[in-house]
């Protein structure tokens, strides 16, 4: 087994893959740049080194800063989280090149799965359904269609079209997205489905071929594609088409040789058939909710994998028991438009009750920056059914108090609360369909009165709170660890 | 002590001993209990728990799963703020493309501007018809939320 890895990434993943290695005592080397220094991820590593400065292209997506970092600081393997350079296939060379476990799939199969359009190709082979999918210049493209990165993920450089006139535009648009985040402008057309279920397979593969699916995921509540509001099981599927999507999942996987945590994406209409997206070759954001179904630690499978172990069991030892919801936090503004925010955390209260689970990149005293992704927590509920796990996130949701950043917590809240959400009306179309319109509950008269009041009573003295408690700065910290 | 919420409502707070007035209406207000930033007291009876923490002159309130924030306000003062055609930033970022120039006629809707902070491309539109006064960005800038991008001149409805 490793002894210490790097973990090339930052946020709420690095925390929680190194949560994973405090368990398996593993030591833990942080990157972080310029922008991070006393990030959470840096507090809460082993070590940390400076890798660059702020913007990721000369940060977290140097591959031979990290590269030298790993090594330099006795390293014996490199977990990429997921986004930067999870899915990057000359990374994940490079990394096994320098004589380092990457802890992923090979770089072939990230690379064949990777490009989009190859990965349909390959699915067609395999027998798995694909997406009616359209050449750029095509006479035939049936609207509407969804334009989409071939090296894309996240919500990035993707755009709906609806009709001709817009084609050349959003193409344009989708193209310099997807450059700025991805490096590669390749775009391609999709058919688009506007009432959909997105519904992906969590998939393990061990290196001795062994592969076997953790159930599926619902992630159809989808703000402008990207996923808010993740849920297993899925309210969609029964056990005959569970199977069946699952093993189809299954194939996709072998189809390309995978080793490692991966995830299948297919997109399911309301009738129940069901047609590959992509496969994201990394550990997903919304990992968590199968964590809690299944009762498996996803990052201490990827490790005892990466270190050349047989996956523990079968498909058949495997079980969805209970029902878990996550719920991503977001740095964004719902009073403007959903634009992210950024500032000092001055509060940061997370939740505390049965079955409730924060994966959190920050706390109190840490800063928002643009300069990376404004997803900044999730939170995870396990109930006993769905009902159950509905009650238990909304309550949760009260509890979550975030004071200096504006956050999607009260938009979150009332997503969970809605009667369609309980009916498991779960599609792509939800947020257009049911909140479109929404905004900000406004505080009564009443309640402001009572806010000038406390405002007027606060004492200067106890009033601030500082933006980084000498205590809480990771220097301090570290020299009282090591 | 003048508060104001960032769409523009006031409170005024006159406090005498165990009292609080706002316009003509009276508070009585007991056992205040601060915790760090939990504050708990009893206006006129009714228990009150919330959140509050101040930075820079801005008090952030989390009340009943609302955030409510308030600013200091100067009493009677009115807020400067970009006049109702000038194009803001809508949110901190980096301009990567400007399409008009100074002169220029547009019209309301028409794209001005590409602003990414993110990742994400954000079109800055105009928000009304009227000539580019002033451009008073740059490509390549880092902008903070609020700022005036471009200033628009011609009739103001």
């Amino acid at each position: 087994m490793f002894n210490k890895i790097l973990i090339a990434n930052r946020g709420e993943i690095a925390v929680r893959i190194m949560n994973a290695c405090r368990e398996l005592n593993i030591q833990t080397v942080a990157i972080f740049s310029e922008a991070d220094a006393n990030a959470l991820h840096v507090r809460r590593a082993d070590e940390a080194i400076l890798i660059g400065e702020a913007p990721s292209a000369d940060s977290y997506l140097r591959a031979d800063r990290i590269i030298d970092a790993a090594r330099n600081s006795g390293c014996e393997a490199i977990h990429p989280g997921y986004g930067f350079l999870a899915e990057n296939a000359a990374f994940a060379d490079a990394v096994r090149d320098a004589g380092l476990t990457f802890i992923g799939p090979p770089a072939d199969a990230i690379a064949r799965m990777g490009s989009k359009t190859e990965a349909r190709q390959l699915m067609i082979e395999a027998g798995v359904p694909v997406v009616p999918g359209f050449a750029l210049d095509a006479d035939n493209i049936d609207f509407p269609v969804m334009v989409k990165a071939a090296a894309g993920g996240g919500g990035k450089g993707m755009r709906v079209v609806f009709q001709a006139d817009n084609l050349s535009e959003a193409i344009e648009t989708a193209q310099r997205e997807a450059k700025s985040a991805f490096g590669d402008d390749t775009v391609f057309l999709e058919k688009y489905l506007p009432s959909a279920h997105h519904i992906e397979y969590q998939i393990l593969a061990d290196s001795f071929g062994a592969t076997v699916h953790l159930f599926e995921r619902e992630c159809s509540i989808q703000r402008r594609h990207q996923k808010i509001i993740e849920e297993t099981p899925s309210p969609l599927l029964n056990d005959d088409l569970r199977a069946e999507m699952g093993a189809a999942a299954v194939a996709a996987a072998q189809a390309v040789g995978y080793e490692n945590a991966g995830t299948v994406e297919f997109i399911v209409d309301d009738a129940g058939h069901f047609y590959f997206l992509e496969m994201n070759t990394r550990l997903q954001v919304e990992h968590p909710i199968t964590e809690m179904v299944t009762g498996l630690d996803l990052v201490h499978l990827q490790i005892h994998i990466a270190d050349g172990q047989p996956l523990p069991f079968s498909q058949n030892d495997l079980r969805q028991r209970g029902h878990a919801i996550e719920c991503r936090i977001y740095a964004e503004n719902p009073a403007h438009g959903f634009l992210p925010d950024v500032g000092p955390l001055l509060l940061v209260e997370t939740p505390m009750m049965p079955g409730v689970r924060v994966d959190s990149g920050v706390e109190t005293g840490d800063d928002i920056t643009t300069y990376y992704d404004p997803m900044i927590a999730k939170l995870i509920v396990f109930g006993g059914d769905r009902p159950q796990a509905i009650h238990r996130m909304r309550a949760a949701l009260e509890q979550y108090t975030i004071l200096g950043v504006a956050t999607n917590i009260a938009f979150l809240r009332d997503v969970i609360a809605h009667e369609a959400f309980f009916a498991g009306q779960t599609t792509t179309a939800f947020i257009d369909n049911h909140l479109a319109e929404w905004t900000p509950q406004p505080p009564t008269e009443s309640e402001l009165d009572i806010a000038a009041i406390a405002a007027s009573l606060l004492s200067p003295k106890t009033g601030n709170v500082t933006a980084h408690d000498p205590w809480n700065r990771a220097d301090s910290f570290r020299m009282g660890r090591r | 002590m003048d508060f104001q919420t960032p769409d523009g409502k006031r409170r005024s707070v006159a406090r005498s001993g165990q009292s609080a007035h706002i316009d003509e209406r009276r508070y009585d207000i007991a056992e205040i209990e601060q915790v760090g930033t939990r504050m708990s007291l009893v206006i006129n009876g009714a228990r009150v728990s919330l959140h509050i923490v101040e930075r820079a002159g801005v008090t952030f309130i989390a009340l009943n799963g609302k955030i409510i924030r308030l600013e200091r306000a100067k009493p009677g003062a009115v807020q400067r703020a970009a006049s109702g055609g000038d194009l803001t930033a809508t949110m901190p970022g980096q301009v990567t493309q400007i399409l008009v120039e100074a002169g220029q006629q547009v019209t309301t809707g028409q794209t001005l501007l590409l602003l990414e902070a993110m990742k994400m491309e954000t079109h800055i539109t105009a928000p009304r018809d009227g000539i580019v006064a002033r451009i008073l960005c740059a490509v390549g800038e880092t902008v903070q939320g609020g700022q005036v991008l471009v200033e628009i001149a011609g009739d103001e409805s």
